[in-house]
């Protein structure tokens, strides 16, 4: 699957990954609806569910170009953003306004959902995208509820559809609500299992990152060893790598060995090997 | 948001200058696109608000060097959030002295019928570059003078807007024809704004007309009410109206207050300014005031009512006859 950490970024397409892809961009290429579905994308974290939000938006700004000679409004097809801290209604609402280039003052927030719904409408805007939405699950009853709502009015007044990312627990993030439960899909990713899956896996993350013989760290027991500590997670299989290749540095080498993998799964947290 | 670690986003609206646009036009319009002030805005972009208090009409060089670089990034900025090229953005500053532009609040002149032409086409009406020079009266398109635009919007294609921006123009054309402008005149102004309103990379060897520059490029016909009627006599052939102006402006007024001078001495008033010495005056019994005026008018209104109705009444009686017209004239009379 996928995976970003700072400037390393790269998109690995596969299939799991380009199916969840193919499900957003076919959600935005649907007509307005007045009962917009909501997809939500779960997966343990490091999965990828970050970047196959981030591939979308790329895949569907460029199914949408901007249109010749349009008005003023920013053309931004797909929105995407991470749900605040402490999230309510208002905070969701001003960190999409944040992210639609509209600037927050002291009277935002009175028309701050209508504000959001009218510039989906001006710029064009075909799928609104939340990451780490298991953060409500944290917030008390009503602000639970305040959010859901919010959630509610952006897909029905603006008429666009949402993809909502978050841990496993995220799943059931809209049982309280069942109207929203019943327009709900839900798209799991699951951890990559043993064997040729996951070398697959190894082999293309370690040319991503530009190891030196990437198709050695493939290999039966270095494979192994890797799933074993990463338990199957896409973030956890890279940082293991890229830690490998920092502990080959330290030793004076650029060629990772299965030592320096060794060494580096000392540095994550126990409870992974178990 | 900025502050609080937020990555910054262009804004919702590439409200980006228009060709020739001057500075002040761009950055309110894209204000007002976005609900906000000058100082919300690049506070918005986290730059510093102090900046929306300077005038930036000149550019870097008019500003206090301490001012420089805020000012370069905030040009940087606004063109990275309108996602305009650098050049566009930089295109709306003056290159001339701050002392040949108008006072900031007073850049509200354009031409009306570029405005009625260009809301037509459903665009927004601009301050070009040129009209907030000092020098500047005419709109060189259409000939015509230009016209304070305080009062009328900037955007909206409304009848009301529309007729509003109508009448401003056929005033515009009124005065340009009751004032002509003399053709030498004329040439020495579009020479001197040419001049004034040049690029920044432009190098000229001279500035043209000495003598008219040196008059009208630094004037102070804002401080009057009606600036643009006073500039178009000053360019036509009734030019010392506009000259009168001039030396009262240039005066040097004896009670003016000079830094160190003594108080100014105690002027005794002559006695009919004194209290006890004015004029009598009249009676409240004989001073009317427009309360009794009303009362007075709305009076002879009912007695006229009253007449009417009577003779009305009689014109009917006398076809009926006499015991139903007594009647009638009795209700008549009492109606309120």
């Amino acid at each position: 699957m996928a995976q970003m950490s700072g400037n390393s970024a790269f998109w690995i397409d596969f299939q799991e990954a380009r199916n969840a892809v193919e499900t957003l961009v076919d959600l935005a290429h649907d007509e307005p609806d007045e009962r917009p579905p909501c997809v939500i994308l779960v997966g343990q974290s490091g999965m990828g569910k970050t970047s196959i939000l981030r591939e979308a938006q790329r895949r569907i700004a460029l199914d949408f170009p901007e249109p010749e000679g349009g008005n003023e409004a920013r053309h931004e097809p797909m929105l995407r953003t991470v749900i605040p801290s402490g999230s309510t209604a208002l905070k969701i609402n001003l960190t999409l306004l944040w992210k639609q280039g509209w600037p927050i003052t002291g009277k935002t927030h009175r028309i701050a959902d209508l504000k959001v719904v009218e510039l989906l409408r001006r710029q064009r805007t075909r799928l609104v995208g939340i990451d780490n939405v298991h953060a409500i699950l944290t917030a008390s009853g009503r602000a639970r509820r305040d959010t859901l709502d919010a959630f509610r009015f952006l897909m029905s007044e603006g008429n666009v559809p949402m993809v909502v990312a978050g841990l496993d627990v995220a799943a059931d993030i809209f049982s309280e609500d069942v109207e929203l439960a019943y327009r709900s899909i839900i798209v799991r990713l699951s951890p990559w299992p043993p064997g040729e899956a996951s070398q697959r896996l190894i082999r293309v993350l370690a040319r991503g990152m530009n190891l030196v013989e990437p198709d050695r760290l493939a290999e039966p027991d270095i494979a192994a060893f890797l799933w074993q500590h990463s338990l199957g997670v896409t973030g956890n299989f890279k940082r293991l790598l890229h830690w490998g290749q920092k502990v080959a540095r330290r030793h004076g080498r650029e060629r990772v060995e299965f030592a320096d993998i060794r060494e580096a799964a000392q540095l994550l947290p126990m409870h992974l090997a178990r | 948001m900025i502050d609080l670690g937020l990555e910054p986003e262009p804004l919702a609206f590439r409200v980006r200058p228009q060709a020739d646009e001057c500075f002040d036009s761009w950055v309110d319009r894209l204000a007002a696109a976005h609900d906000t002030d000058r100082a919300g805005l690049l506070r918005h972009l986290g730059l510093d608000p102090a900046l929306a208090r300077i005038d930036l009409a000149c550019g870097e060089d008019a500003l206090e060097p301490a001012w420089r670089a805020a000012f370069a990034c905030m040009v940087e900025r606004l063109a990275w959030a309108v996602q305009a090229p650098l050049a566009q953005v930089r295109a709306t500053f003056l290159a001339c002295g701050a002392e040949a532009v108008l006072p900031r609040r007073q850049r509200h002149y354009a031409c009306a019928r570029c405005w009625y032409e260009a809301r037509r086409a459903g665009k927004p009406g601009i301050v070009v570059r040129e009209w907030i020079l000092r020098a500047s009266w005419r709109c060189r398109n259409h000939g015509i003078p230009l016209h304070d635009m305080r009062r009328i919007a900037r955007e909206g294609r409304g009848q009301v807007a529309m007729t509003r921006l109508g009448q401003a123009a056929l005033a515009a054309h009124r005065l340009g024809w009751t004032l002509r402008a003399l053709p030498g005149a004329l040439r020495r102004n579009a020479a001197v704004l040419m001049y004034l309103a040049r690029p920044d990379d432009e190098r000229v060897c001279r500035p043209p007309y000495g003598s008219y520059q040196k008059r009208f490029a630094a004037n102070r016909y804002h401080f009057a009410g009606d600036r643009i009627r006073l500039l178009a006599l000053a360019h036509s052939s009734r030019h010392r109206a506009a000259g009168r102006f001039e030396r009262l402006l240039s005066a040097r007024l004896p009670e003016r207050p000079i830094k160190g001078a003594p108080a100014p001495a105690f002027v005794k008033r002559p006695l009919r300014h004194r209290r006890g010495f004015g004029p009598a005056r009249q009676s409240p019994e004989v001073d009317l005031d427009f309360e009794s005026l009303v009362s007075a008018y709305a009076a002879v209104q009912a007695r006229r009512e009253t007449a009417m109705a009577i003779t009305a009444i009689f014109a009917r009686a006398s076809s009926v006859g006499a015991g139903s017209a007594a009647d009638s004239l009795g209700s008549a009379v009492r109606r309120p």
